[in-house]
């Protein structure tokens, strides 16, 4: 290969590199939707494997208190948003993309039985310094944080009707 | 009985031995450099008889030899970076020889990998060396944009990573030790690189040995060893001038501009020269940068002064003065991606400005002793400081921070026996912090070293090992071993083999220890018991240099263990507190191509690629902050009187970033992969017109290409330099 060859050909290397590549990031679309988002902790022990179905986050369009199988039929009728977590999972992270409307109460439900509708509580929610659940009255383009904390050995008020 | 003619042919013999003997002479001279006439210091001035080396000596430093030779002998003269030269010694008893600089950039020297001058390619792990005209040719803001240029190399803030191995950290020390003049440049608080400190103008060459290095240097030289070597003061005196002055271009969306001047200046004023003996080497800087962000502005002033000063045969003095002053704005994040030069708190950016002043006192003692050792002396004398405004007028001061770290360091080179030469060193570390943010804290670190470096023929095989000892306050005294080996052998006269075993490990800084802070609505808790990073590091590699090509590849592996990471902790109260969280491993390649298709090196192609994956061994996950992939490709022509150059840089996006520091800024997840392409023109006017002028015209971020290297800042803009140098 002769160098003249050479020389074309990492030229032609360069531009294709160079031709490659988009004009990098963008301003995003202004968004007709809103975003909730933020950490989860968790403190303490785990409950024993065989007392965990199912845990998930979920945010409801009800003020407290509610009817505990209220939660579930939300759930199956879409309009409680959820996002399934994993057992014993480390610190993580949650995020929900949903249409801007009120939402009045942000927390994380553990099945622990068979029965769908009975077998599960809150193990943790979003609140304020007065241990109030925190509303939010989402917009279009609304952002919102919220962090949870999970402490197995103190477990929060339930929100559910007698 | 012997007979009267061989009585006479005895006499006739013996008259010539006599004679011989008679003519055996002291054989003065000097060793220069061809090009500069500068002496050249430790050069080898040996009697070789059928490549049998029968004595020698090394030149003191000024160049200057004395040896014993007769007539008819030949003398072997070399020094590396230089080509070989023989003498023939005649009734001249006084020389005068002018060794020419090397064209093989495989006799590259460097003096970082061993401690002692050194080809790179007879060093036994990657070694990168860019030297000052190409580092001035780019004309970058500061040393941590120089180093982007260099294969295998990522800068994030002012955290370097060599190869994926430091990653980015905040408030973390740095994981790739950083040294001044082969001193370490960290400052005591935070063990952080203060780059706006180091001298540009005055720097000779930038090395950067990729990989553990605390066999020879101790803490923080956990991924590698960058060392910033400045120049050494010339004979006559000259005299250098930089300026140059840009704007920072609009970005292309309507909805990201601001209203704002982005204009930047910077004025380099340089001489150089010797008074007597004394050499002297000296600049002043002054920039101002209005910035491509609100609350992002920096005005800075920067002093150098060097003197070198001989004091008998063979000893001589360097003292190093540096003096760097800053105010920056207190901009920390962006609002968000649709408006990405506004900070996220605007009056904390604008008010809360940093104000920062840095010192360096550098002194060096130098001697030969005897023919061929050299006893080093060096202490460093490193004050940093800064004081942060009130976000609000009237409001309580910010932080602020006083740190003193001395640096010595006592090495001894010597061959011990044939082909075997040791270099044996005692370094120590005193570093003492006043400050708001962690307190009054003092730390201490000794280390003794030793190495041996054999070489058998073509193969140098080096061994050595470094003990440690920390202690911090009244916490208890820990130590560390680090210990290396390292193989080279030269194939052919153009190809190198190598590979080598080298240890890292990095103290944790004062600020890491002991801070007590306020950090976004969280405390932060220091940490008595935290431990020091470690790693280990292998690698195979092999080089290949002709005048035409030189490659270069290599194939790594690391581990590390004890990586200290800022970690939300939930106890009685959530707390964010340093703590040791992980270990993990490093592998990939990197390969380099150096090609100059036309003579003189007119044109120079160079390509480089570095693949590097870093695993955390509990989660299996990517380590956050790391590329996986680095390139980078240049084009450099000079047929002078113009110069063009273009260098793209590539660098992959982040595959994790640190969640917890996503989820405090908005559209911080936001990243994509980096192409930056930088070109440039100039014009010597001396060749033109016998002006001792350059022009030159440079567009950085050519394309104006958007990304990040750090959560939710936007890199620079595509901005543009003008700039005028006058050599005198």
């Amino acid at each position: 290969m002769t160098a003249r060859t050479l020389q074309i050909l990492y030229v032609l290397l360069v531009l294709a590199l160079i031709s490659g590549c988009d004009k990098g990031l963008t301003p995003p679309i202004a968004s007709t939707r809103a975003t909730v988002h933020g950490a989860v902790r968790f403190k303490g022990n785990w409950p024993l494997v065989d007392s965990n179905w199912i845990i998930a986050v979920a945010l409801v369009p009800e003020h407290e208190p509610f009817k505990d199988s209220d939660l579930i039929k939300g759930v199956l009728a879409g309009t409680i948003v959820t996002q399934t977590l994993h057992f014993h999972s480390k610190d993580t992270t949650y995020k929900f993309d949903l249409d801007p409307k009120p939402y009045y109460y942000l927390g994380i439900a553990q099945q622990f039985g068979t029965n769908l509708f009975k077998d599960f509580k809150v193990v943790g929610f979003a609140h304020d310094a007065k241990d109030s659940a925190l509303a939010f009255d989402l917009k279009q383009g609304s952002d919102i944080t919220a962090d949870i904390l999970v402490n197995w050995d103190s477990l929060p008020r339930q929100p559910f009707l007698p | 009985m012997i007979s009267p003619r061989m009585k006479l042919c005895y006499f006739i013999v013996s008259l010539l031995l006599c004679s011989a003997q008679a003519f055996a002479q002291e054989v003065r001279g000097i060793v220069k450099d061809s090009r500069t006439s500068d002496p050249i210091v430790a050069a080898t001035v040996e009697i070789r008889k059928d490549g049998v080396r029968l004595w020698g000596q090394q030149t003191r430093l000024t160049g200057e030899f004395r040896i014993t030779a007769a007539q008819g002998d030949s003398l072997h003269v070399h020094a590396v970076g230089y080509t070989d030269q023989w003498v023939l010694i005649g009734l001249d008893t006084i020389l005068t020889i002018a060794l020419q600089p090397s064209t093989s950039r495989a006799q590259e020297i460097t003096v970082t990998a061993t401690k002692r001058a050194t080809a790179v390619q007879d060093i036994p792990i990657s070694t990168s060396v860019v030297r000052r005209e190409e580092i001035q040719q780019r004309t970058p803001d500061g040393v941590d944009q120089a180093l982007r240029y260099i294969p295998g190399v990522s800068v994030t803030e002012d955290q370097v990573n060599v190869r994926g191995s430091s990653g980015y950290a905040k408030a973390t020390g740095s994981r790739v030790l950083l040294l001044l003049d082969g001193l370490p440049f960290l400052a005591a608080d935070n063990n952080d690189i203060k780059f706006d400190a180091l001298p540009m103008f005055d720097i000779d060459r930038i090395e950067v040995v990729k990989g553990g290095g605390s066999a020879l240097y101790g803490s923080s030289a956990l991924g590698g060893v960058v060392n910033v070597i400045t120049q050494q003061p010339s004979k006559e005196f000259h005299f250098a001038s930089d300026l140059s002055g840009g704007m920072y271009d609009q970005p292309k969306y309507e909805e990201w501009r601001i209203d704002q001047s982005t204009r930047f200046a910077k004025i380099d004023l340089g001489a150089t020269g010797s008074v007597g003996d004394v050499g002297l080497l000296g600049s002043l800087t002054y920039k101002r940068n209005e910035g491509y962000r609100i609350g992002d502005d920096t005005y800075r002033t920067n002093g150098f002064l060097k003197s070198t000063i001989p004091v008998g045969d063979g000893r001589s003095f360097t003292l190093t003065e540096l003096l760097a002053n800053e105010n920056h704005g207190g901009w920390l994040y962006w609002k968000s991606l649709s408006q990405p030069l506004v900070p996220k708190d605007t009056d904390a950016a604008k008010n809360g400005r940093i104000h920062s002043f840095k010192s360096n006192t550098l002194v060096s003692f130098s001697q030969l002793l005897g023919s061929e050792s050299i006893l080093g002396i060096k202490v460093n004398d490193l004050f940093t400081k800064f004081t942060t405004d009130p976000s609000v007028p009237g409001g309580p001061a910010g932080a602020h921070s006083n740190a003193n770290a001395v640096n010595g360091d006592i090495t001894f080179t010597t061959p011990i026996a044939l082909q075997l030469v040791s270099t044996t060193g005692l370094a120590l570390t005193y570093q003492d912090v006043h400050s708001d943010l962690f307190l009054d804290h003092h730390g201490t670190l000794f280390g003794a070293y030793e190495q041996l470096e054999w070489q058998l023929g073509a193969l140098t095989a080096t061994a050595g090992a470094r003990a440690d000892v920390i202690k911090y306050d009244s916490t208890s005294t820990e130590s560390q071993l680090s210990p290396k080996l390292g193989l080279n052998y030269h194939l052919t006269q153009d190809i190198a083999l190598r590979g080598s075993l080298g240890s890292g490990f990095r103290a944790p800084a004062i600020g890491e220890r002991f801070i007590e802070s306020v950090l976004n609505g969280f405390t932060v808790r220091p940490n008595l018991n935290l431990k020091p990073e470690r790693s280990l590091s292998y690698e195979v590699g092999g080089s290949y240099s002709t005048p035409m090509l030189d490659l270069d590849g290599a194939v790594f592996y690391s581990t590390f263990a004890d990586l200290i990471e800022p970690t939300f902790v939930t106890e009685d109260v959530a707390y964010i507190q340093f703590r040791n969280v992980t270990r993990a491993r490093l592998y990939g390649h990197e390969e380099v191509i150096d090609y100059y298709p036309l003579s003189n090196d007119l044109l120079n192609l160079r390509l480089g690629y570095t693949y590097s994956v870093a695993e955390d061994l509990d989660s299996k996950a990517i380590l956050k902050f790391r590329p996986r992939h680095l390139f980078q490709a240049r084009i450099a022509y000079d047929p002078k009187p113009l110069s063009f150059s273009t260098d793209l840089r590539y660098v992959s996006q982040y595959e994790t970033y640190d969640t917890t520091l996503v989820n405090q800024v908005k559209d911080g997840a936001a990243r994509t992969d980096a192409y930056v392409l930088d070109a440039r023109i100039g014009v010597d006017l001396k060749d033109l017109a016998s002006i001792p002028i350059t022009l030159s015209f440079q567009v950085n971020n050519l394309l104006n290409y958007y990304y990040v290297e750090i959560v939710g800042n936007m890199a620079p803009l595509r901005n543009y330099t003008l700039k005028v140098e006058t050599r005198l």
